[in-house]
């Protein structure tokens, strides 16, 4: 009998070689690869998160336990593609042009992808035309920019003004994050929200896509 | 021009009484503002001191340990250039530090690295500055960086991974970066011309520390404390800098002794309100929003947060304006100096209602 509550444990604790006997006994016992992501993993994280905000996990915990849940999710990928399972949905990040900030992001992108999204990480130092690009191919829901310095957020102004011109800026939720960036910037460059958290963009992407 | 005194940035520490103004603190200001401020680049030990003594502060701040060696320089950063400077056409560079996977991820990797040689770092700053200081001006000696250093030796994500799979790895290069900072923080007190130690090391971001308490408890905060300790006996006052919300941790930061607390951060900590919890226990030393003010703002502006700062947070003593970080390349020349004279003006105690 699968025991998700016993898998969700053991992404928290950060047990990895744990997880992924888990994910496989259940995978053994006939359960659906999208059933093991909705009642184990992705509660799993949504737990994780929840520690975050309310201080009881720090960034090694957010990590130790995002990479058990990833060990869990390579179990479950290509059975979720042949279960014709579709993510919650697409979320292209990346850090702006000149800034190589990466944790806030990579925490981002650890979160969504334990809520369910496909995430496409640009990576860092993203031009704005590169984020255009990748509106454009990727057909996302979300794009989601952060920076960490003064200076490197006003770049993300320069991608609202790119996505304009591509005649984009409908396709897609904008949002907007990093030490520097509050809601004030958020509403001056017309991004579609901000959040001083990781978990806080998770869980408005989650309300935007139930929509 | 105010006369720069240490004096007076050591009574803001000590919190025994007012001082004559307040003073400014900010220990880091980039070259571009610097030049602009002294209205030549800044080059050589004397330009400064020039630089330093003319923009008001009573003090020169000089940076030595493990951070500024090839180790973490040239090895565990990596160099950008870009349009950093709002006011160059020219692009700077930026180093940023690894949070991936860094230089250090197995033990074997610890016991082969090159670490610098002690006596091969250069201290000739320390040791020809006193005859170019003005009379009462000191030395702010900079360091810290012992969390900083491991995690940017590990890379973040790379010690965050190592405190779940090797965490005795991570102890003990607490331990060898601490004890180097350690032997760096001696030398440094040997130099007459030092007043005080400024340790900049962040471990918290806008919302939260970076790590857990009890991992600063057991492998960062006892080397503050026992070099604070030192420090103390050897007549010398203590700085701590870190971004973010500290609030976790300000009861063991003032147990570490330390005298004031930078920059914080205004999307962190509400600065009235660390004030009035500890504002008794540690003096602070910042605030002049970079998220914002500084940085996007006007002159104007510039000057009514410092107004509005040292209204609320000078009288007493207690309190130096700064910004709520350093004063990096993207702050505008005007706003600089804007939040300069402002102190000036604004600061002489008793603070006008």
């Amino acid at each position: 009998m699968a025991d998700y509550e016993a898998l969700k444990q053991a992404v928290i604790e950060g047990k990895l070689v744990q997880v992924k006997e888990l994910t496989q006994r259940a995978l053994s016992e006939g359960k659906a690869a999208q059933e093991i992501l909705d009642q184990g993993l992705i509660p799993a994280m949504d737990a994780v998160g929840d520690k975050f905000v309310c201080g009881e996990f720090y960034i090694p915990e957010m990590l130790i336990a995002a990479r058990a849940m990833q060990a869990g999710i390579a179990l479950l990928k290509l059975l979720l593609v042949e279960e014709g399972s579709r993510p919650r949905g697409k979320v292209v990040l990346g850090t702006v042009k000149g800034d190589l900030h990466d944790i806030g992001k990579n925490l981002v992108g650890l979160m969504l992808q334990g809520g369910g999204f496909e995430v496409i990480d640009l990576g860092s130092d993203v031009e704005p035309r590169r984020f255009v690009e990748a509106v454009q191919a990727d057909k996302p829901d979300f794009l989601m920019m952060s920076a960490l310095l003064t200076t490197t957020m006003l770049s993300m102004k320069d991608t609202m003004e790119a996505l304009k011109a591509a005649g984009l800026r409908e396709r897609v939720h904008v949002a907007v994050g990093g030490a520097p960036v509050t809601q004030r910037f958020c509403d001056e460059i017309g991004a579609d929200f901000y959040s001083p958290t990781a978990t806080g963009a998770v869980t408005k992407a989650k309300e935007l896509v139930a929509v | 021009m105010i006369e720069p005194n240490f004096e007076r940035f050591r009574t803001v520490l000590l919190r025994s009484r007012e001082p004559d103004y307040v003073p400014l603190g900010d220990i880091g200001v980039h070259a571009l503002l610097k030049q602009g401020a002294l209205g030549r680049p800044v080059r050589t030990l004397e330009d400064e001191v020039a630089f330093w003594a003319t923009a008001g502060y009573d003090y020169v701040p000089i940076e030595q340990g493990l951070q500024l060696t090839d180790v973490i320089k040239r090895q565990s950063m990596r160099e950008v250039q870009a349009h950093y400077a709002v006011e160059s056409s020219e692009t700077q560079a930026r180093s940023w530090a690894t949070e991936g996977k860094g230089l250090i991820t197995t033990r074997a990797e610890l016991e082969s690295l090159q670490w610098p040689d002690l006596d091969a770092l250069d201290y000739s700053a320390f040791e020809r500055i006193g005859p170019l200081l003005p009379p009462k001006v000191k030395v702010i000696a900079v360091l810290g960086k012992i969390f900083t250093c491991v995690w940017w030796l590990m890379g973040l994500e790379g010690m965050s991974l190592a405190l779940a799979d090797d965490p005795d790895l991570v102890a003990d290069l607490f331990a060898r970066v601490g004890q180097f900072q350690y032997r760096v923080f001696e030398k440094m007190l040997r130099f007459e011309c030092v007043g005080a130690v400024w340790h900049a090391d962040d471990i918290a971001f806008a919302t939260q520390l970076m790590v857990s308490p009890r991992l600063l408890r057991v492998h960062l905060f006892p080397w503050y404390q026992e070099m604070n300790r030192v420090a103390h006996a050897k007549g010398r006052l203590v700085v701590y800098h870190s971004d973010g919300a500290l609030q976790e941790v300000m009861e063991d930061i003032i147990a570490c002794g330390f005298d004031g607390l930078n920059p914080i951060e205004p999307k962190a900590m509400e600065i009235n309100t660390i004030k009035r919890a500890y504002g008794s226990r540690i003096s602070i030393i910042g605030n002049i929003d970079l998220g914002y003010t500084l940085t996007r703002g006007t002159p104007e502006e510039v000057r009514e947060e410092v107004r509005q700062r040292i209204h609320d947070l000078a009288p007493g003593g207690g309190y130096a304006v700064a910004s709520s970080n350093s004063v990096p390349e993207y702050v505008p020349l005007a706003n600089f100096n804007a939040m300069r004279e402002a102190t000036f003006e604004y600061g002489r105690y008793p603070i006008s209602a």
